[in-house]
């Protein structure tokens, strides 16, 4: 059995069914996200309760995210009928919501590894591939990064791919329902969000 | 025969009512509907499903409900191989039948993804996602208690994937119905965190089934690649 296992690995192997992917990270983009996984696992695993860990988060969304961007995207075409003000107010709610979701979604994945596989870039957008390899020998998850460059340069996270499912989209897809169901009343959205911070654990 | 006739006549209806364009958004039109159907949704797992899945998960430690999971997934592959050939699919056919041939045998009738292991991706493809490469638009989104979110040509495929499906032939239908009532509380089973998780952060857990079910549908009929093509367009959001 031994001897006919390790002829079929040999077969397998000359034939090229094991590739050996690359997980060199050169590409500015790659590294970018590189750096904010290892942030946000950094947090993940050293914050000591909850409020740590949202506070962590949300300076973590500030730095490595452009929020204003990622309002109007969630917004949709709403972002155009609003007022500054309105505007402000509803960036300021989605920015402590995310925070909620993400510290949420992701307080689990403290012992995670997260291995930049690639990258692909048109123009200012750059979409990062990854897998997330788990502790528990769980199958890894594979893990798109969409991330704009900046105008001076920099890298800004714009969203995020698990399984095919864009968070912001999804997001979008949420507060659109929540407008549709409100007339369009921009200030429903915003108290519906508040009040789901406040009642999130 | 029954069932082929109901079938065939699920498909021509399908393919009367549908032009041959791509979908690029989900339609709700029975909205009001799909929410009292999910609330029922919500009750019958709250109640039945979860809790199922809940006692399974206790019981039967990780790898050996991992390897339940491998060997339904395995048992299931011609079903994967058959449509792959319908769409075309020559080399993912190539993959897709070597991982069956490994799993069958040295993965000892599935029990070991073998095939994971020595680097070929697993991957699925079904009859919706046929019809959906062959342009047949999906129709509304409907959700079904129990069944979940889906549309008319997911339904279609569904029904169509079940003659593919070796499990169908089992002469002695108690094998059957334990082996189909097994897959449903094992996929259950490793969906509880991920679930809880989403109705704890969702501000509309109904929306958050939608979406998530029309873009990993959409990825999948895509066969799990991201393209710039298929993002919306953002570049008007930096415009002041």
């Amino acid at each position: 059995m031994h001897v006919f296992y390790r002829s079929f690995i040999i077969v397998l192997l000359a034939i090229g069914f094991l590739n050996t992917p690359s997980f060199a990270s050169s590409e500015p983009s790659e590294m970018f996200i590189t750096s904010v996984t290892s942030e946000a696992l950094d947090i993940l695993k050293n914050a000591k309760n909850t409020e740590e860990r949202e506070a962590a988060f949300g300076r973590l969304l500030d730095t490595r995210t452009n929020m204003k961007r990622i309002a109007k995207f969630t917004l949709g075409r709403s972002a155009r009928t609003i007022s500054d003000d309105e505007f402000n107010r509803f960036q300021s709610v989605l920015g402590d919501t995310m925070v909620k979701i993400y510290a949420n979604r992701l307080a689990g994945f403290t012992d995670e590894k997260v291995v930049v596989t690639g990258s692909q870039t048109k123009g200012r957008n750059h979409l990062v591939t990854s897998r997330v390899e788990f502790a528990n020998s769980r199958p890894p998850v594979d893990m798109v990064w969409w991330v704009i460059e900046e105008k001076d340069g920099s890298f800004a996270l714009f969203d995020i791919q698990v399984l095919g499912v864009w968070m912001a989209q999804e997001q979008r897809d949420i507060f659109s329902g929540i407008l549709k169901s409100n007339n369009n009343k921009i200030n429903a959205l915003i108290e519906h969000l508040a009040a789901q911070v406040k009642t999130t654990p | 025969m029954n069932a082929t006739k109901i079938l065939l006549l699920a498909v021509a209806l399908l393919l009367a009512t549908t032009s041959l364009k791509a979908d690029d958004a989900i339609r709700d039109p029975y909205e009001s509907l799909n929410r009292k159907a999910f609330a029922v949704h919500l009750v019958l797992d709250k109640y039945l499903a979860r809790p199922i899945a809940t006692v399974y998960k206790t019981a039967l430690p990780t790898p050996i409900r991992r390897s339940i999971g491998n060997m339904l997934g395995t048992w299931s592959m011609p079903i994967t191989m058959a449509n792959d050939a319908l769409q075309g699919e020559w080399r993912k056919l190539g993959t897709d039948s070597a991982r069956f041939g490994i799993n069958m045998t040295i993965g000892l009738a599935g029990i070991i993804d073998m095939a994971s292991h020595l680097g070929m991706t697993k991957q699925s493809e079904d009859f919706g996602q046929t019809l959906a490469r062959y342009g047949i638009k999906s129709g509304p989104y409907l959700f079904i208690p129990l069944l979940g979110p889906s549309t008319p040509r997911h339904l279609v495929g569904r029904s169509f994937d079940t003659f593919l499906d070796p499990v169908t032939y089992l002469q002695e239908h108690e094998y059957r119905d334990s082996i189909t009532g097994l897959g449903i509380i094992n996929s259950r089973a490793n969906l509880i965190e991920p679930l809880d998780d989403l109705e704890k952060s969702s501000s509309d857990l109904y929306t958050s089934y939608k979406s998530f079910y029309w873009q990993n549908r959409q990825f999948e009929i895509n066969n799990g690649s991201t393209t710039f093509e298929s993002l919306p367009d953002i570049s008007a959001l930096d415009d002041e």
